[in-house]
């Protein structure tokens, strides 16, 4: 349980350098959302529009005044609010956070699905040509950009067989759709991953025992083999999860959709700064508590691994 | 039979996988013939369907600066209305107006029928109330500039409102027509900035129904409206029930959705790259010219090198113009032939200073010390300094411009600030070529970008500099001119001298591309700006 509470203290380190990092790096890039909000604006005085902007978002202070503010108001749970839409930064946020969460989420379940299946088809297959085939491509859906698949899924069900709207689809064949275009680089890896540790586990002595059963080829695969490979691939879900949480700005740009991942991009963009601490933060939580989880998760697949090992 | 019907459609999708690169799908033209003489009374309904490449950031154009054109145009009407065409200020929500002769003092006279949408009546109370709002701290948009000068401004009666200027200024009346200063209800105009920024009650011909950041914005037709400027020549409340504006970032997905499926029915700032494409679809491709400037670049004439005016003049005449439209936007921009461009009221015509002659600059170049060209073909001076500039901007206008000044031996290094680090970046004065974007129809635009003593100083006038004093000096005397033809005098002797003595290289002159489907008609814009007043939707 020590052990437990001392990993705590490390996520809660973790979390508080992602913020102080974030807070730092957009400080001393050039720009800031004075900047940014008077951009555009044409045959103005845009001197003064600049320094009246900065004074009235507290710009002019001295930074470690505006860091300290930004800190305890981060540990009340008020980030402050969005320099542009002029709401607090929390509640723009957790606008588009389900949006997100939905799409990473079925994203990453099909990715599973794909890679594991794949895994298993490359597995059973016998024809040799038909096996190379199978596993050329996880490789290949690895070095697919998100984008490009996105718009190719978009050509063909949205504007030729009109099944989902181009546009931001509310429904849920258009998170289907969309949570696709960002599953098969993951579904791509996970196969790759475990295709590999399949190999490993299918010439252990166990499987031959397995073997020596009489089980079928398919319940050797699926019921032992499968089991022992896939303790590598779900300590890799720890970290896909957090990169397709963060990471789905591609996706969400291509379908238009509300997401964490383009309000991101487009506060760093605009030096939206409470905007980007939430963001950071949150995320940085999401990394610590999805891979406590995954080393909670851990003894219960292999009784070898314990938490005080 | 049916069975089938699935496998022609994934071969069909198939087919178009094939064509993904060039994205050609074919498009159902051939509906706007029969469209045009669809009676009046027929076109009544629709919701129109518009993409935009990014949220505006707000609905209100005081306060936002993204939003003038497109929504916040249809949401508040202006107090006057200015007319493409005749290049005329026209009556609006004023009916008729007098301008003092030194231009110091406006008086109006508004129409005595205008509601706002949330019930209110337009008066002059009304129109002070708005004029006071946009002068405060937190408007952060070009409406701000509109009424800085503003020294009082009166109510003699309910439907007459006169304001009053410390300092003569000519521009007030044309850029009162602009959509930063559309005329709000009082409560709107009292409201706190942030507030002001996702709602506002106008008098327009739509009204807001409902604001999502970063996914739509939609306008629902008010039916008592009845108080369009003339030059449509419309009466009554608009054609279109509703319309919906949808934030679309990746430009393939705007254009596919605009052509297929009708999605979409229009998009706005099609790149010149994409017309041929949509064309191709059936869509039908609106091409406009910004009546301001476009691409200008004003040089730092207090900068290392650029302080001499030949070298100056020698990027100025280094512009091959013709070339550069051909290039840069496939021959839809016009190259520039002053530094207004040609729908604006008082164009000056400058071009004979702005011929592409590559000797001359070159010798021009040489007579300025630049004699020495080095291995890497950039010109060289005595100290062996090398002739090297930086330009806060990269796309592939400049790059054709890098290009055509690196054959007179000029090295342009494209070193572009993000948007929110823009502005002070060019203030500071650490590029020597900038670039700035004015949209306003009225000449002193040229004072706003290039005056010292009042205006941004983009060129960054020496103290010593005496031309750049008299220049200064003719900026703000036009300003104060309301005789046309004086003022015109004026703004010809400014003209000449930003061009001949190289204060600014005018480039091109932009023409804004719109591309919407055959369904939609009379959309095409009105000098900048987009009134929806007339547009309307044939059947499907």
């Amino acid at each position: 349980m020590a052990r437990y509470g001392l990993r705590l203290l490390y996520g809660v380190i973790v979390v508080w350098g992602a913020f102080t990092g974030a807070f730092f790096l957009l400080y001393v890039v050039p720009g800031d959302a004075a900047g940014g909000l008077t951009a555009g604006a044409d045959g103005a005085d845009v001197k003064q529009l600049l320094a009246e902007q900065r004074e009235l978002l507290g710009l002019d202070r001295p930074v470690w005044v505006q860091y300290w503010d930004a800190l305890t108001g981060a540990l009340r749970g008020d980030f402050g609010q969005s320099v542009y839409q002029r709401r607090p930064a929390v509640e723009v946020y957790f606008e588009s956070f389900p949006e997100t969460l939905k799409l990473a989420f079925l994203g990453l379940l099909l990715a599973v699905v794909l890679g594991v299946t794949l895994s298993v088809v490359i597995e059973l297959t016998n024809w040799k040509w038909a096996r190379e085939l199978l596993i050329s491509l996880p490789p290949v859906a690895v070095s697919l950009p998100p984008f490009l698949v996105g718009l190719v899924l978009l050509q063909v069900f949205a504007f030729q067989l009109h099944w989902i709207k181009a546009v931001g689809d509310p429904g849920f064949g258009g998170l289907l759709i969309a949570s696709a275009a960002l599953a098969v680089a993951g579904g791509g890896s996970i196969s790759q991953l475990l295709t590999a540790n399949l190999r490993g586990a299918l010439t252990s002595p166990y499987v031959e025992t397995a073997r020596n059963w009489g089980l079928s080829r398919f319940d050797v695969l699926v019921r032992h083999a499968l089991k022992n490979a896939a303790l590598p691939v779900i300590t890799s879900l720890g970290t896909t999860v957090g990169v397709m949480v963060g990471g789905t700005v591609l996706t969400e740009t291509v379908f238009s959709r509300l997401g964490v991942g383009r309000l991101v991009v487009d506060a760093v963009d605009g030096r939206d700064m409470p905007v980007v601490l939430v963001a950071v933060t949150i995320s940085a939580v999401i990394f610590v508590v999805v891979n406590l989880v995954v080393d909670a998760v851990h003894p219960l697949l292999d009784k070898r691994i314990s938490w005080d090992g | 039979m049916f069975s089938s019907r699935p496998w022609r459609r994934l071969a069909t999708a198939g087919a178009a996988l094939a064509l993904l690169a060039t994205a050609a799908c074919s498009g159902s033209g051939g509906q706007s013939e029969t469209a045009a003489n669809v009676a009046k009374k027929d076109r009544y309904g629709g919701t129109l369907n518009i993409g935009l490449s990014a949220d505006p950031g707000g609905v209100d154009a005081a306060v936002v600066n993204q939003v003038w054109r497109t929504v916040a145009r249809s949401l508040a009407d202006s107090l006057v209305f200015y007319n493409p065409e005749t290049k005329k200020v026209e009556p609006w929500l004023a009916t008729s107006w007098t301008v003092s002769d030194d231009a110091r003092r406006y008086a109006f006279e508004l129409r005595d029928d205008v509601t706002f949408h949330d019930g209110t009546k337009l008066t002059a109370k009304v129109v002070k109330a708005n004029l006071e709002s946009l002068n405060r701290p937190g408007i952060h948009s070009s409406a701000k500039t509109i009424v800085q000068g503003i020294s009082r401004i009166t109510t003699p009666s309910e439907n007459k409102v006169t304001v009053e200027f410390a300092e003569p200024n000519a521009a007030f009346l044309t850029s009162l027509s602009r959509a930063y200063v559309g005329i709000v209800s009082e409560k709107t105009a009292e409201l706190p900035v942030e507030k002001r920024q996702k709602w506002l009650d106008g008098s327009g011909p739509f009204y807001l129904e409902e604001y999502t950041p970063n996914q739509r914005i939609v306008l629902k037709k008010r039916k008592d409206y009845d108080w369009a400027p003339k030059y449509f020549e419309h009466n009554g409340p608009a054609y279109l029930d509703q319309v919906v504006y949808k934030i679309i970032p990746e430009d393939s997905v705007r254009n596919g959705a605009v052509i297929g499926g009708d999605e979409l029915q229009f998009i706005y700032w099609v790149n010149a790259k994409y017309v041929a494409q949509l064309e191709g679809a059936g869509l039908t491709i609106s091409k406009t010219l910004n009546p301001a400037t476009g691409l200008e670049l004003p040089l730092n004439t207090s900068s290392r090198f650029l302080k001499d005016v030949r070298v100056r003049q020698a990027l100025q005449i280094g512009v091959d113009r013709e070339q550069f439209v051909k290039i840069a936007s496939g021959g839809v921009d016009q190259p520039a032939t002053g530094p207004l461009s040609k729908d604006n009221p008082h164009y000056s015509d400058q071009s004979r200073f702005l011929e592409y002659d590559a000797k001359k600059a070159k010798s021009l170049l040489e007579q300025a010390g630049w004699t020495r060209t080095g291995s890497d073909g950039i010109r060289r001076n005595a100290d062996g300094e090398r002739l090297s500039l930086r330009a806060p901007r990269d796309d592939a206008g400049m790059q054709v411009l890098q290009d055509q000044w690196k054959k007179l031996g000029i090295e342009l290094v494209l070193d572009p600030p993000l948007a929110a680090e823009a502005n002070e970046a060019l203030l500071s004065g650490e590029y020597d070529v900038a670039y700035w974007y004015a949209s306003s129809p009225d000449p002193d635009v040229l004072r706003a970008n290039y005056g010292t003593t009042d205006g941004s100083d983009r060129s960054f006038v020496a103290d010593g500099d005496k031309t750049g004093k008299e220049l200064d000096k003719l900026l703000q005397e036009q300003n104060q001119t309301i005789d046309k033809d004086k003022r015109q005098e004026l703004v010809d002797q400014a003209s000449r001298i930003l061009v001949e003595q190289a204060y600014e290289v005018p480039v091109s002159n932009d023409v804004d591309i719109w591309a919407h489907s055959p369904r939609l008609h009379d959309i095409t814009p009105v000098g900048l700006d987009q009134y929806l007043i007339n547009a309307w939707l044939a059947e499907k």
